[in-house]
């Protein structure tokens, strides 16, 4: 079989510049169908296609759906399947510019292309994103230049945790660094790609984000979603698959960067990271594990993932000693004895809240109790393709919090009057949140995080639809029961608990007996309240601060860890949810994907003496 | 709770409502300051401005959504240049669409622009009235900024001015 590279420039050769047609979904999973007046194909390898069409909402509108095919023979063949890749604006027309997945060419190359009629395109039926199976992807560019291999590592990055960040920080530098790079990625838990995020084997236990937005390589956007669609090729972009499923992915890709890597030295060393002694300037830093082994490095980067929930007030010590109360629900088997209790309280009600009593929920689990001081559910995601629209607001010099949320909720309430989905004005918002936040002046951080965060948070980090439907059911059984309401006091009593609530909307309290009490408020990071060796030894050294929240690492603008003298790390990096306080959106696959590709470059941009300059990565 | 509204746990205790034909206007400006002055010492929850320039209209009024924002508020503040010696059509026409007794149990507070000094009473008026009407408390002077006033302290250095009295008037304002 051909490869995609060969048919696409076949296919160019026989179109004239001429008119297109192009189908893609609406967010109601309606067709639409829209006539360009200009197609051509950009580029064989990445294969690339571009089309000239009208300016209208509905292109901004495709700019969000991401899946769309282009018809360019008369009659319902001949047409190519797309992901978008860029929409540039070209005064009274957009370029779309789309990533080719699959081709489907007619059988008799006479028939006739698509030339541009208005009379005639009426009578076209778009195709739309479909079965079509996908053309095996053109193997990863290589190489450019090849340089000689050093028969010794020139360099050594060590990445301390192998989850999510760690890997994805891994990855990036295999295949960005010249050859000679030594990186060592070390872990507690031997499993290298998943993490704990990822690495849940509940297939209930379902990814918050649709699988064509899972970007874990921003130079690559599509590559989880051609991935799957090697096993599953049905896979529409817009669903929603099981966590595992990405925890494989990162197993994967891990292991075919390594293959690819030509000249790099790469480590796995499984092992909990203790201590990192920066030395002096200029001297290696050498990184200790529990098992005294010691590794020398250049650079070390903090992947450490999410940390443990903070502890709740209210609880009595005896309890929270006691087997009967667990303090993180993502610790090994930490859920496994709750199954077979009679009832439960779940502290949170979050999207930790939601993993939980999604586990503990089948048949024969226990009773559900769920507490926290608003009582609100996360919400949950449309079941169809998400939709991008204009920002309702920009980082710019009026961006105080007062005038984001006005401008949120004025576009929110007119969108609702209008019909249309709230989800829109608040996801126009995710791409400068980041800015957005920056921009905020420390005070409104501070206002925002005492008392928008949670609301803020429900509506932003939302469930996929068949967990929620999964919470619905547990509610109208009556298996799960969540309310507005703190903790007054817990204790042990007897060979069970004793809760009293108060309740956040009355003047009331309420006593409640439960088997066991698990802690679901969910990962923070604040340095001074972990438990682990590693950052207790930062902190004790003055090698790390908190943030002025108290809700992550202090770090700067490229990751580089803040002293306590408030001086940036030259060689020191963090990556992640540990970034929490200085950025709003760092827990999620894209960005912590977009911090992992910057943050290669820093370092091998700052070790490019030693090394020689990065590999070029042609596959832009 | 409808699919397509937000939350109710989102609580702005100060709403404004600036009703000023023009985008970016002056009266924007004192409203947000002012507004955004009184939460902070209300408490941590931002303020929300509603600037009804460009805002569309459905059935001839505002969308009731917008009226959500204000039914959480403890102060309501409406704003407004003068327009024919009273405050303008647009604010009239947001609180003409509120439901009856919408602002009962909240401080109102009147905002306006007066161009010359034979204006100033306006805010007094004309808008109070309305304010009350709608069933608010309105215990506060109303703020009536002076065009000589902006000229000589401009629109942040007014609403400071206002700031610094407005401790008097919180203790008025029921929790």
């Amino acid at each position: 079989m051909p490869d995609l590279t060969s048919i696409l420039a076949g296919a160019a050769n026989r179109l004239p510049p001429g008119a297109a047609i192009l189908g893609w979904r609406d967010e109601d999973g309606g067709s639409v169908t829209a006539t360009a007046g200009s197609f051509t194909v950009l580029s064989a390898d990445p294969p690339l296609i571009a089309v000239g069409v009208r300016s209208s909402p509905d292109v901004r509108i495709l700019d969000g759906i991401g899946a769309f095919t282009v018809e360019f023979h008369e009659g319902a063949s001949g047409h190519f399947e797309c992901v978008v890749e860029n929409v540039v604006s070209a005064a009274d027309h957009d370029l779309l510019i789309g990533r080719v997945l699959a081709v489907d060419l007619p059988e008799q190359p006479e028939r006739r292309p698509l030339l541009f009629n208005r009379s005639d395109s009426s009578r076209l039926v778009g195709h739309l994103p479909s079965q079509v199976p996908l053309v095996e992807p053109s193997a990863r560019s290589r190489l450019a230049v090849r340089q000689e291999v050093p028969p010794e590592p020139l360099a050594t990055i060590a990445v301390i945790g192998g989850g999510a960040s760690g890997t994805l920080t891994a990855v990036q530098l295999l295949r960005r660094s010249a050859p000679g790079l030594r990186v060592v990625l070390i872990e507690r838990s031997g499993k290298f790609g998943p993490g704990v995020a990822y690495g849940t084997e509940e297939e209930q236990h379902s990814l918050n984000v649709p699988v064509g937005q899972m970007i874990a390589l921003p130079d690559r956007p599509y590559d989880f979603l051609e991935w799957v669609r090697r096993e599953a090729p049905d896979t529409q972009p817009q669903e929603y698959l099981a966590r595992s499923t990405f925890g494989r992915y990162l197993v994967d890709l891990l292991e075919r960067t390594i293959g690819e890597a030509d000249g790099i030295f790469f480590e796995r060393l499984t092992g909990e990271a203790v201590a990192v002694e920066p030395g002096e300037a200029g001297a290696p830093v050498t990184v200790r594990l529990k098992d005294g082994t010691e590794v020398e490095a250049d650079r070390v980067v903090l992947a450490l993932g999410n940390g443990r929930p903070s502890p709740v007030p209210g609880l009595d010590p005896g309890l929270v000693e006691s087997d009967r109360y667990v303090a993180d629900p993502w610790g090994d088997e930490a859920l496994e004895p709750a199954l077979a209790d009679e009832s439960v309280l779940l502290i949170g009600t979050g999207l930790t809240m939601v993993d939980v009593a999604i586990s503990l929920g089948g048949a024969g689990g226990p009773e559900i109790q769920a507490v926290s001081r608003h009582g609100l559910l996360p919400r949950a995601h449309v079941d169809t393709m998400p939709v991008r629209g204009r920002p309702v607001a920009l980082p710019d010099d009026r961006c105080s919090l007062t005038e984001l949320t006005s401008r949120l909720l004025t576009e929110i309430a007119v969108a609702g009057a209008r019909g249309e989905d709230w989800r829109i004005a608040f996801d126009s918002l995710r791409p400068i949140t980041n800015d957005l936040w920056s921009a905020l002046d420390p005070r409104d951080r501070k206002r925002f995080v005492t008392d928008l965060g949670r609301i803020w948070g429900v509506h932003r980090h939302r469930m996929a639809p068949r967990v929620a439907l999964r919470l619905e059911r547990l509610k109208v059984n009556r298996r799960l029961r969540v309310r507005a309401a703190s903790i007054e006091r817990a204790a042990l009593d007897g060979d069970r608990i004793a809760v009293e609530l108060a309740m956040s909307n009355a003047d009331v309290g309420e006593r409640l007996v439960v088997d066991r009490v698990i802690n679901c408020t969910g990962p923070t990071w604040d340095p001074r309240r972990s438990d682990q060796d590693l950052v207790r030894d930062l902190l004790s050294r003055g090698t790390i601060r908190p943030d002025g929240l108290g809700i992550g690492f202090d770090v700067d603008r490229d990751g580089a860890l803040i002293d306590s003298e408030a001086d940036a790390s030259d060689r020191l990096f963090a990556i992640g949810p540990l970034r929490n306080g200085v950025l709003l959106e760092t827990t999620a696959v894209p960005e912590i994907g977009q911090q992992a590709e910057l943050l290669a470059d820093l370092l091998l941009a700052g070790l490019v003496r030693v090394l020689g300059s990065s590999r070029e990565l042609s596959a832009a | 709770m409808n699919e397509n509204t937000l939350h109710p746990g989102f609580a702005p205790s100060v709403v404004a409502i600036v009703g000023n034909q023009r985008p970016d206007s002056r009266t924007l400006k004192l409203a947000s300051g002012i507004a955004d002055g009184l939460a902070s010492q209300l408490g941590d929850t931002p303020a929300v401005v509603i600037d009804l320039v460009n805002l569309p209209l459905q059935n001839g009024y505002f969308s009731p959504e917008l009226n959500e924002l204000v039914r959480t508020a403890q102060v309501v503040i409406a704003a407004s240049p003068t327009v024919m010696g009273s405050y303008s059509g647009l604010l009239k026409l947001f609180l003409d669409g509120l439901p009856e007794a919408a602002l009962l149990g909240k401080t109102g507070i009147p905002l306006m622009i007066a161009r010359q000094a034979r204006h100033a009473l306006a805010a007094d008026v004309h808008l109070r009235p309305a304010l009350l009407e709608l069933g608010a408390t309105c215990s506060t002077p109303s703020l009536v900024a002076l065009e000589s006033e902006l000229a000589s302290l401009g629109a942040d250095g007014l609403v400071i001015a206002w700031l610094e009295r407005s401790g008097t008037w919180l203790s008025g304002i029921p929790a």
